[in-house]
């Protein structure tokens, strides 16, 4: 952990140079430097730029946690049930590559104008992501694993809960990570779409005002957005796969 | 009792073994060699239930056999134990599928623990164990359910000969002081020699035969490996090996 803390570290320590180097090349109008950028982001956060960054992440975190509960017991039941999984699979890999994005509008129509809307287009991007995960990794399993517990007796439920959440719960942790970046860039288009909170909202809106050290701070909140969700989910893996650390240290 | 009567197997068209019969009374250890493909896991499938024969019937103290028998304990060579509980939860874990309730499974679940010689790891996970110290789990885990029947499916395989040795000698140990009716396949014939009170070679598939032999009496300790008879009757079963595979 202490390892990781020190790489992060490094990687801002890059990521700042190499933003330094761009705002000398491009011009500081264009490219705000850290040093100009850095005081303005406090200063904001003071007013209302954290109730942005708040609702931006509640809404990734409402998206995740809807998909989540949606999407694993139907993948689990379409990697164990045949007569589901003929159904509904087909199903899934045609709705699958449609860009979820595109069906705002039909969202908005239903939900309204409304945070409902931008989570529940969040949540069907993702439901599709941790469904196939899910799917995919109860197939997965190694037989033995069934031969084991069914010979010590076990129910189907019992097997559920001793075995197969168990074995795909790291693998479900894997299909946050990559949804969580996904619930970032889709959010950040719904919200810049209508609506006046959220980072997405204050990061155009900044731009529209060509105030681009605000619009700045905005994509910094946005990215920190990103890290914290990284951090907790991996606090949360820690928490829940303790068996994982292992694999981890 | 373990009573085995004409009972035969198959893949679709391919017919595992010709029809045989067996009986093993209880406290016996009978192993089973032969080469890849003759059906020895199939064999095992059937008396742990996990598959029916096409005909023929398999008893165990007059029940017929079936899923999830709670009299018979299964110890594959890999993946019998599950990474995400700690040893103590995989050995205590057929009991509270059993419903045994917590301090009576956890007490037991020591006691084997100790039997098996991993006290004081009982909080680790399978992860920081060797390939020696996950079969002996699996092995406590197996003999907390008081199993009449213990089945084996090349436990020791993937361990290495010194490591191997040594639990065949705990096994050889804890098995003859138990009423257990064991079978245990291995690919090895020094295995099958070393514990087994009957020794079953089996053919090349399809439709494989069963050769009977009689093992050798005695303890299961270091002594019993330089016994010239055992020397002897691993070399005639290798002959007869070679012949029949």
């Amino acid at each position: 952990m202490k390892k990781r803390v020190v790489l992060i570290l490094q990687g801002t320590l890059l990521l700042l140079l190499l933003w330094w180097g761009f705002s000398l090349a491009f011009g500081q109008r264009l490219i705000p430097p850290p040093q100009r950028v850095f005081p303005e982001l406090v200063r904001l956060l003071g007013k209302d730029l954290l109730l942005h960054t708040l609702s931006t992440l509640g809404r990734t975190l409402a998206a995740l946690s809807v998909s989540l509960f949606l999407a694993l017991p139907l993948g689990i039941a379409l990697g164990r049930i045949r007569w589901m999984d003929n159904l509904f699979s087909p199903l899934s890999y045609l709705l699958y590559p449609i860009p979820k994005i595109a069906l705002l509008p039909i969202l908005m129509l239903i939900f309204g104008i409304t945070d409902t809307a931008k989570i529940a287009v969040v949540a069907l991007v993702l439901f599709f992501q941790i469904l196939i995960e899910v799917r995919g990794s109860v197939r997965s399993i190694p037989r033995e694993y069934i031969i084991s517990i069914t010979s010590l007796g076990a129910s189907p439920l019992q097997r559920v809960f001793y075995v197969l959440g168990p074995y795909i719960l790291p693998q479900v942790f894997t299909a946050l990570r990559i949804g969580s970046g996904t619930a970032l860039a889709v959010l950040f288009f719904a919200e810049t779409f209508f609506g006046s909170r959220g980072l997405g909202f204050f990061i155009m809106d900044s731009w529209m005002r060509i105030s681009y050290t605000q619009m700045f701070a905005g994509i910094i909140m946005m990215a920190l957005s990103g890290l914290v969700l990284f951090l907790l989910l991996d606090l949360l893996e820690r928490l829940f796969c303790p068996w994982r650390k292992v694999v981890f240290d | 009792m373990l009573k085995i009567l004409r009972c035969t197997a198959s893949y679709g068209n391919y017919k595992v073994f010709r029809p045989f019969s067996l009986e093993v009374p209880p406290g016996e250890t009978i192993t089973m060699a032969g080469p890849s493909g003759c059906g020895k896991s199939t064999f095992l499938s059937l008396l742990a239930g996990l598959k029916q024969p096409d005909s023929g019937t398999l008893e165990l103290n007059n029940q017929r056999i079936a899923t999830g028998n709670l009299h018979t304990a299964l110890i594959l060579q890999d993946y019998g134990l599950f990474p995400w509980f700690t040893v103590l939860e995989n050995v205590a874990l057929g009991l509270k599928i059993r419903g045994v309730e917590k301090e009576k499974r956890l007490f037991r679940a020591r006691l084997e623990i100790e039997k098996v010689g991993l006290s004081g790891l009982e909080r680790r996970y399978p992860g920081e164990l060797s390939g020696g110290q996950r079969q002996r789990v699996a092995l406590a885990r197996s003999l907390s359910l008081d199993p009449e029947l213990l089945l084996m499916d090349e436990p020791f395989s993937a361990l290495d000969a010194v490591t191997r040795e040594s639990l065949q000698e705990l096994l050889g140990q804890i098995l003859s002081a138990g009423n257990i009716i064991t079978l245990l396949v291995t690919h090895s014939i020094e295995e099958a020699v070393f514990l087994g009170k009957r020794i079953f070679l089996m053919s090349r598939g399809p439709e494989s035969r069963l050769y009977e032999y009689q093992g050798m009496a005695g303890e299961r300790d270091k002594g019993f490996r330089k016994d010239p008879a055992y020397f002897s009757l691993c070399s005639l079963l290798r002959e007869r090996m070679e012949e029949i595979s």
